[in-house]
C-alpha cells in the first residue's frame, strides 16, 4: 500500500502504517510502537519474569520484526507476527540470561506458604499484587516452553486460538491441547498456595 | 458439530474453549446443553475462571514513560544500525564428510519465482528449531555454514557435473538432477546405507 504524504494518523490500519514506515515516516513507527508495546511487553514479561529483560525483548522484537518486514507476507496480522517475533526474542534472551532469581518465592508469599501451606488471595491477608504476580511467574516458569508460550500469547496478549495457531504455526487443536495442559499444571501448582 | 456431546466426546479442552469464548454458536449451545446435565462440571468451569481472573489481576509492573521512551529510542537506533533486509536468501548447503568429498557440488538453486528477493537472510542466532521429525534429523546441518554470504541460486540446468571423486573411504555419491530444468533441485546423495553415518 502506497504511503502518501498524509499524516499517518492513529486511525490508520497496520498495513498503512507499515507502508508509511517503509517510506521512512518516523511517526508510523511511533504509532506501531504505541499500539503494540503493551501486549508485546506482557508477553515478554510473562516469559522472562523480569521487567528490564522484558523491555529488552520488546526492543529486540520490534527491531527484528521491522528489519525483516520483507518476511511478513500478511498471512496473519502484523500484531500476530510481531508477537511471534517478540516471544522468540524473549525466549532467546531467557536462554542467554536465564530466568532471574526473582521468580523464586520470596517475602510474604514464601513466608505464608511455609506457615500454613496456603497463600490467600484476599488482600486483607497480605497477598499484594506483586506477590500474586511472583506466584504466577513461578508457576509459569515451571511449564514446558511450548505450553508457556501458547498460554502467554492467549492469556496475556489476548490472541484468539486462531491467532495463536498462526503465530506458532500449529493447529488450533494443538493450541487447545497446550492451553488445557498448561492450565492444569498452573492450577496444580497454585493449589495449596492460594485459597481461591 | 456433527454429533451431540456426551461424557465421551466432551473433552476438557472443549470446556476450556467454552470458557475462553472460542466456540462457534452451535458448539457453544451443545456444551451448554451438556453442562446443564452435568452440574458437577460447574466446579471445573469456576476453577478455570478463577485462574483467568488471577492472571488478569497479576498484571506485570507497568514500565514508566521514560522506560518506553528509552525503548523506542533504542528501537530507532537499532533500525538505523540494521536497515531493512533486502530479502535475498543465503542457502548454505553444508556438505559434510562423504558429500563434501564426493563432489564439489555445493549448489544453490535459483528460486526466482515472482518477488525479486523473496527471502530474508538469517543468521544462525535468528533461527530457532522448535521441533523436528526424527526422519529429518539426518538432514540437519549442524554448525556454521561453509559460506557466510548470499549465494547465487541456479537451476539444475545451469550445473554440469564433470566428475566425482570418491571420499577418503573410497565411497562414491550418486548424483541426480531434476528432469524439469525449472525445478529447483540438484541433489548429491551419499550411498543410502551410509547416509546415517555422516557426522
Amino acid at each position: 500500500m502506497a504511503c502518501t504524504t498524509a499524516p499517518c494518523l492513529p486511525v490508520s490500519s497496520d498495513e498503512q502504517l507499515l507502508a508509511c514506515f517503509a517510506a521512512g515516516r518516523r511517526e508510523a513507527l511511533d504509532e506501531l510502537f504505541r499500539r503494540y508495546r503493551g501486549p508485546a511487553y506482557r508477553v515478554a514479561y510473562r516469559l522472562l519474569g523480569h521487567e528490564a529483560d522484558a523491555l529488552d525483548a520488546v526492543q529486540e522484537g520490534f527491531v527484528k520484526a521491522l528489519t525483516h518486514l520483507a518476511g511478513f507476507r500478511g498471512h496473519s496480522s502484523f500484531k500476530t507476527w510481531l508477537l511471534r517475533v517478540v516471544s522468540n526474542a524473549a525466549l532467546d534472551l531467557g536462554r542467554q540470561r536465564g530466568r532471574r532469581e526473582v521468580l523464586r518465592l520470596e517475602g510474604p508469599v514464601a513466608a505464608e506458604a511455609e506457615n500454613d501451606g496456603a497463600v490467600h488471595l484476599d488482600p486483607a491477608r497480605g497477598l499484594e499484587r506483586a506477590d500474586l504476580r511472583r506466584l504466577l511467574d513461578e508457576a509459569l516458569a515451571a511449564l514446558p516452553e511450548a505450553q508457556r508460550r501458547t498460554f502467554v500469547l492467549h492469556a496475556d496478549a489476548g490472541l484468539s486460538y486462531r491467532e495463536v495457531a498462526d503465530a506458532l504455526g500449529i493447529s488450533i487443536g494443538t493450541v487447545m491441547s497446550r492451553l488445557y495442559y498448561a492450565r492444569q499444571k498452573l492450577r496444580t501448582f497454585l493449589t495449596g498456595r492460594t485459597n481461591s | 458439530m456433527s454429533r451431540r456431546l456426551n461424557d465421551e466426546n466432551c473433552r476438557p479442552e472443549l470446556l476450556a474453549a467454552y470458557v475462553d469464548g472460542e466456540l462457534d454458536n452451535a458448539t457453544r449451545a451443545e456444551v451448554e446443553a451438556w453442562l446443564a446435565s452435568r452440574p458437577e462440571a460447574a466446579a471445573d468451569l469456576a476453577a478455570q475462571r478463577r485462574l483467568a481472573r488471577l492472571c488478569d489481576e497479576a498484571i506485570p509492573p507497568a514500565p514508566s514513560a521514560a522506560d518506553w521512551a528509552a525503548v523506542l529510542s533504542n528501537i530507532e537506533a537499532g533500525l538505523a544500525r540494521r536497515p531493512a533486509r533486502k530479502a535475498r536468501v543465503a542457502v548454505g548447503l553444508g556438505l559434510t564428510g562423504l558429500v563434501a568429498a564426493a563432489a564439489a557440488a555445493l549448489v544453490a538453486v535459483s528460486l526466482r519465482g515472482g518477488a525479486d528477493e523473496p527471502f530474508p537472510v538469517l543468521s544462525a542466532d535468528e533461527v530457532h528449531i522448535e521441533s523436528m521429525d526424527d526422519a529429518d534429523v539426518g538432514a540437519l546441518v549442524v554448525g556454521e555454514p561453509p559460506l557466510r554470504e548470499p549465494l547465487e541460486l541456479l537451476t539444475s540446468a545451469d550445473v554440469k557435473v564433470h566428475g566425482i571423486d570418491p571420499d577418503a573411504l573410497g565411497r562414491l555419491a550418486s548424483v541426480s538432477t531434476a528432469k524439469d530444468a525449472a525445478a529447483p533441485l540438484f541433489v548429491v546423495m551419499p550411498p543410502a546405507a551410509e547416509a546415517g553415518e555422516l557426522p
